[in-house]
């Protein structure tokens, strides 16, 4: 059922913003449209050149893509080509003050990637290497559109969007689609024309690149992500060394982390226990990237639409997935039903607030994590039952042990994962060896 | 690159799944091509070759009946595997991604046709 605000040939769709969502918007609601024989034009304003190294290239995100999103994009037909592809991954090792855990990809494949947002860290001299923005980029090009390297300043209605660039128009558009991160200043022009929207609250995360050599980085870290799991600096969610080519990169996630909680971070033994020495060092990327906290108000009005992480995704865990979802959903609506306020409302936002909802339940899991991550007892409770369970593997993957794999994969909704952790046998088996470990502890 | 590489990597030879066999997965090849064989009561016939993008192994799931060929890789080939029940349950929520199956399927049904098509116009011949 069509709205009066809908799509026709010759329709103009500018998307502001060439990461990820914005490409994804782009491939999907061309796609569609050639499906249903309407030719509609998308112009994509990216003026980020995403083949530069260093950050003037990055979109700043430790550029893991989820066994979820590599999967669903091969359905869609987007194969992951290996120079975008810096690492395969199949496992994860959690280290914890009271021993490291290794768990196994659930199909034992490697169904995770890592990448490299922008053309890699400063200075990185390996050539065979894609990142992962342009490269879909290229794929929504190849789709059909046009992407012109201009920042977008400015932007009024004038029955439809109108954009600015440094004062001139330059671009009235059938639909304006905000497809941009809360690094970006861009918010503020979406703030600025009256729909009510407003930005998401965000707290700051930390990523560098250390460069320990191809050689180095296979020994330590094989086809595995290394998270820590550990009590102090206590702001510290998580944080994760994630293997790419030569670098790892270092993620660290959690509530307003300055160089103070970094410096504290690497100094701690189980950190130190798995990089080697001598590995900082000053010409590497690191930045303090901006992270949502929850989703913005009104990212939706006739001939609008915001998709992105100023939008709505999904709480510190697969930014790129939920990118993947609005962008499609926007696409869909945009498509198959129209632009209209009424629209997005009755056909993007049940995705929007299946996000909103599916982060409460996220809020919940990090809050049980970092009880566990807090008090010894309980994580040496929750090493012990991994351990088992993943010493006694069997055909049904281990509860816990698949809790926290999707926890820190990002692989499965939030929801999903609370619901697994209602289980009564888990929780036997947790109780059971807080018992043990309690007992260890009297004698 | 190996470590770039997602997926499992099958040997040339190797057989990635058996016609006979219950298929609780569907795969896409990542690189390299597959030959999909099919044994009747004269032997083995191959019935097509599938090259990197191709799905395949997705009938079992959807009719829920025995593989109906033998996929074997042609050359060092890469595939990522798909389970049934995440695809239905990811399915259950967009089913546009069911498109790109459907369109799949309906170039395989073409071909078919086509070669069906071939097959009378040789019979009447024969005639």
């Amino acid at each position: 059922m069509s709205s009066n605000l809908s799509l026709t040939d010759n329709s103009k769709i500018a998307v502001i913003g060439g990461g990820p969502s914005g490409s994804l918007f782009s491939i999907f609601a061309l796609k569609m449209a050639k499906m249903i024989d309407r030719d509609i034009k998308i112009t994509i304003f990216e003026p980020k050149d995403f083949t530069k190294d260093g950050l003037a290239g990055c979109n700043r995100c430790g550029g893991v893509i989820s066994e979820h999103l590599v999967q669903t994009l091969a359905v869609e037909g987007i194969m992951l080509p290996p120079e975008v592809i810096q690492r395969g991954i199949n496992s994860y090792v959690l280290h914890t003050l009271k021993g490291d855990i290794y768990i196994e990809s659930p199909a034992a494949e490697k169904r995770i990637a890592t990448v490299y947002r922008g053309g890699g860290p400063r200075g990185i001299k390996v050539q065979d290497r894609e990142s992962f923005d342009n490269f879909l980029l290229q794929c929504a090009i190849n789709e059909g559109a046009k992407h012109i390297p201009m920042r977008i300043d400015g932007m009024h209605y004038k029955n439809k969007p109108v954009l600015t660039s440094g004062g001139k128009t330059v671009f009235e558009a059938d639909l304006a689609v905000g497809a941009f991160g809360v690094n970006s200043s861009t918010w503020k022009i979406f703030e600025g024309i009256d729909i009510g929207y407003k930005k998401p609250e965000t707290t700051s995360a930390f990523i560098t690149e250390l460069e320990l050599g191809n050689e180095a980085v296979s020994k330590i870290f094989g086809s595995s992500i290394h998270f820590f799991l550990i009590p102090e600096p206590k702001n510290i969610k998580f944080a994760g060394l994630i293997p790419k080519g030569s670098y790892v990169t270092l993620c660290i996630l959690g509530n307003n982390i300055n160089r103070h909680t970094v410096a504290s971070f690497l100094e701690s033994p189980a950190v130190k226990k798995v990089l080697p020495d001598n590995y900082m060092d000053n010409k590497f990327c690191r930045c303090f990237p901006k992270l949502s906290l929850n989703s913005a108000k009104n990212a939706f009005a006739d001939r609008v639409v915001i998709i992105g992480d100023s939008g709505s995704t999904r709480l510190f865990k697969d930014g790129i997935g939920a990118s993947y979802i609005m962008g499609k959903a926007a696409a869909k609506t945009a498509v198959l039903h129209g632009v209209s306020k009424d629209d997005f409302a009755k056909h993007y936002y049940p995705y929007y607030k299946d996000t909103v909802v599916d982060n409460r339940y996220g809020k919940i899991i990090y809050q049980i994590t970092n009880t566990y991550k807090n008090f010894g007892i309980l994580t040496e409770s929750m090493v012990n039952v991994v351990r088992k369970e993943q010493k006694e593997r069997n055909e049904n993957f281990p509860r816990l042990s698949s809790i926290l794999w999707d926890t820190f994969t990002g692989n499965e909704t939030y929801r999903s994962i609370f619901m697994r952790g209602t289980n009564i046998g888990m929780h036997a088996n947790l109780g059971w060896e807080f018992v043990k470990a309690l007992t260890r502890r009297i004698q | 690159m190996k470590e770039r590489e997602l997926g499992i990597t099958y040997k040339d030879g190797e057989i990635i799944c058996n016609e006979g066999e219950k298929g609780n997965k569907m795969y896409v090849i990542q690189s390299g091509k597959v030959n999909v064989i099919k044994k009747t009561r004269e032997g083995k016939f191959s019935l097509s070759t599938l090259k990197e993008g191709e799905i395949f192994g997705e009938m079992a799931l959807f009719d829920r009946l025995p593989r109906s060929a033998t996929v074997k890789a042609m050359g060092e080939t890469r595939i990522l595997t798909i389970d049934k029940k995440d695809f239905f349950s990811w399915i259950s929520k967009d089913p546009t991604l069911a498109f790109k199956i459907l369109e799949s399927m309906s170039k395989r049904i073409r071909k078919l046709d086509e070669e069906l098509t071939n097959l009378k116009k040789e019979g009447k011949g024969a005639e």
